[in-house]
């Protein structure tokens, strides 16, 4: 037969600092069964209702229109754009919500099918993450007829929306990738971030506004308050697509990028150097 | 004479219960407590030959499955060393890639890129996937529409379209109606003609004396016996006495 093969550990652990090229291979030399993996959530998820795709433009609208009516009576808003701060910021958190939870249930959703198969596991973070996207990308769109209405033009800093939704998606991926793991060895996980995700909502700018912030907290709780990861990335968003110039001390974007790439590639050690591990707890 | 698969003392354990804090401690290196876990494999240390069919039984639940899984890589044992040379390929439960809002065409490229294939090879291996199953029309209907044993013919065409230098099958026959029982099971025995090396685990002895060249007997996580056909099935028998 072939004498020139080895014998080798089938899918050996991967030393620690290994983890993030593994991923970035797999991301190209597997990216057709990436791309099935999309379609299966997309169509999962939306083939089965009449509106299908519609839902993903009117759960948006829907949920901001209601938090818009509450947020104006309790908070009586001065800002004429609150109703376009709320819908942007409903979205974003909404992508980096749902992709983080996506990514930390990852290995336990998809445990039936790693014991019977093997494959690169981390297509199982991967892929969820990129449907996520997709529908955000989508469910932006909803913007436009409120922009339409509000008569809110984006200019020159639309770059700041790629930004944003890319620091959501990574800082999401990394988050997950970090506790996908720990979530297999026991659900608690998933339970204590669908709270931290909730509680979330409200400690980041998506009824507020970073500007609202600046106005009226104390200045010493600013530095705080940027501590939170998700300040930067929605409003970035915001004034990509409003248009307005916005003013950011550079430590703060520079400790928000930073977090993002660190825990990111953090993430990816982990989960390499785990996944094989707890596979026997699924 | 070479070895395909080398194993030597595998030890393998599962735990019981959900503790977050021991399992931490269990991933990151290997404790000695016995508490709180179950053994499956102990001391196992088995060489497969290169171009031999080998059977695997057991009683249900003595770790046949595992052991597989084991030489498949899904699991990492928790001592000792496991080595394969060349790819492997499990043929274990046959739908388990499937999704039930996707075509039977979508399915068989999911499925089949879940089992390592390139598109060129899919859409290759797509006539034969039809003329085998059976399934005609369907193909573009979603899978929810299709009856369990439609389902199940689509799995194995899908799962038995590879060319492993290692196979191993984990009791997938006997799905279907008689007819296509037989199919299949022509089918997995040309597999495993055409394969070099092949692990196989069954309850069906008669089958295994048609086709395997040796077995090995597991009970309750150890190798009881390597041997003959014949001697192994007769040690089995033993094994309640």
């Amino acid at each position: 037969m072939n004498d020139i093969m080895q014998l080798e550990e089938p899918n050996p652990t991967v030393p620690f600092f290994k983890g993030p090229q593994i991923f970035i291979s797999t991301l190209f030399s597997d990216w057709y069964l990436i791309r099935n993996m999309i379609r299966r959530d997309l169509k999962g998820r939306y083939s089965r209702a009449s509106i299908g795709f519609g839902w993903i433009f009117l759960e948006p609208l829907l949920l901001s229109a209601v938090y818009y009516v509450l947020f104006t009576i309790i908070a009586d808003s001065a800002e004429p754009n609150y109703s376009l701060y709320v819908i942007i910021g409903v979205i974003v958190w909404g992508h980096f919500g749902k992709s983080l939870q996506a990514v930390i249930s990852c290995l336990t959703g998809g445990g039936n099918l790693i014991k019977q198969v093997y494959f690169p596991r981390e297509i199982l973070a991967i892929s969820p993450v990129l449907s996520q996207l997709w529908i955000s990308i989508i469910s932006l769109t909803a913007v436009i007829p409120v922009m339409w209405y509000l008569g809110v033009m984006p200019n020159s800093t639309i770059w700041m929306l790629p930004i944003a939704l890319f620091l959501t998606t990574i800082l999401a991926l990394g988050i997950g990738l970090i506790f996908a793991p720990i979530n297999a060895l026991s659900r608690d996980v998933s339970h204590l971030f669908r709270f931290i995700i909730r509680a979330g909502f409200f400690v980041s700018p998506v009824m507020w506004t970073y500007e609202m912030m600046i106005v009226r907290a104390p200045a010493h709780w600013v530095d705080f308050i940027m501590l939170n990861p998700m300040v930067i990335p929605l409003t970035y968003a915001r004034h990509g697509l409003d248009g307005t110039p916005l003013l950011i001390e550079t430590s703060h974007l520079l400790y928000c990028i930073g977090f993002a790439v660190i825990t990111l590639f953090f993430g990816m050690s982990i989960f390499k150097r785990l996944e094989s591990k707890v596979v026997k707890h699924l | 004479m070479t070895n395909a698969i080398e194993m030597t003392d595998i030890g393998l354990h599962f735990p019981k219960g959900r503790g977050l804090l021991s399992g931490l401690i269990n991933a990151f290196r290997n404790n000695k407590s016995v508490k709180n876990r179950y053994v499956a494999l102990k001391e196992v240390n088995l060489e497969v030959h290169q171009g031999e069919v080998l059977g695997v039984i057991g009683r249900n639940g003595s770790g046949k499955s595992t052991l597989l899984r084991v030489m498949a890589g899904i699991y990492h044992p928790d001592h000792g060393q496991v080595k394969v040379r060349g790819t492997t390929s499990l043929l274990a439960g046959v739908n388990v890639g499937f999704n039930q809002n996707l075509t039977g065409r979508e399915n068989v490229h999911l499925y089949g890129s879940i089992l390592g294939h390139r598109k060129e090879k899919i859409d290759g291996m797509m006539q034969d996937i039809l003329d085998f199953s059976e399934i005609g029309e369907f193909m573009d209907q979603p899978l929810r529409t299709y009856s369990s044993g439609m389902k199940a013919r689509l799995g194995i065409a899908i799962a038995s379209a590879i060319e492993p230098e290692i196979l191993l099958i984990d009791e997938v026959l006997g799905v279907g109606d008689p007819q296509f029982r037989e199919k299949s099971k022509k089918r997995i025995l040309d597999l495993v003609k055409s394969t070099g090396t092949v692990v196989m685990v069954s309850h069906s002895f008669g089958l295994m004396k048609e086709i395997c060249d040796r077995l090995i007997l597991i009970d309750d996580g150890h190798l009881i016996c390597i041997g003959e056909v014949s001697e192994v099935i007769a040690a089995y028998y033993e094994l309640d006495k």
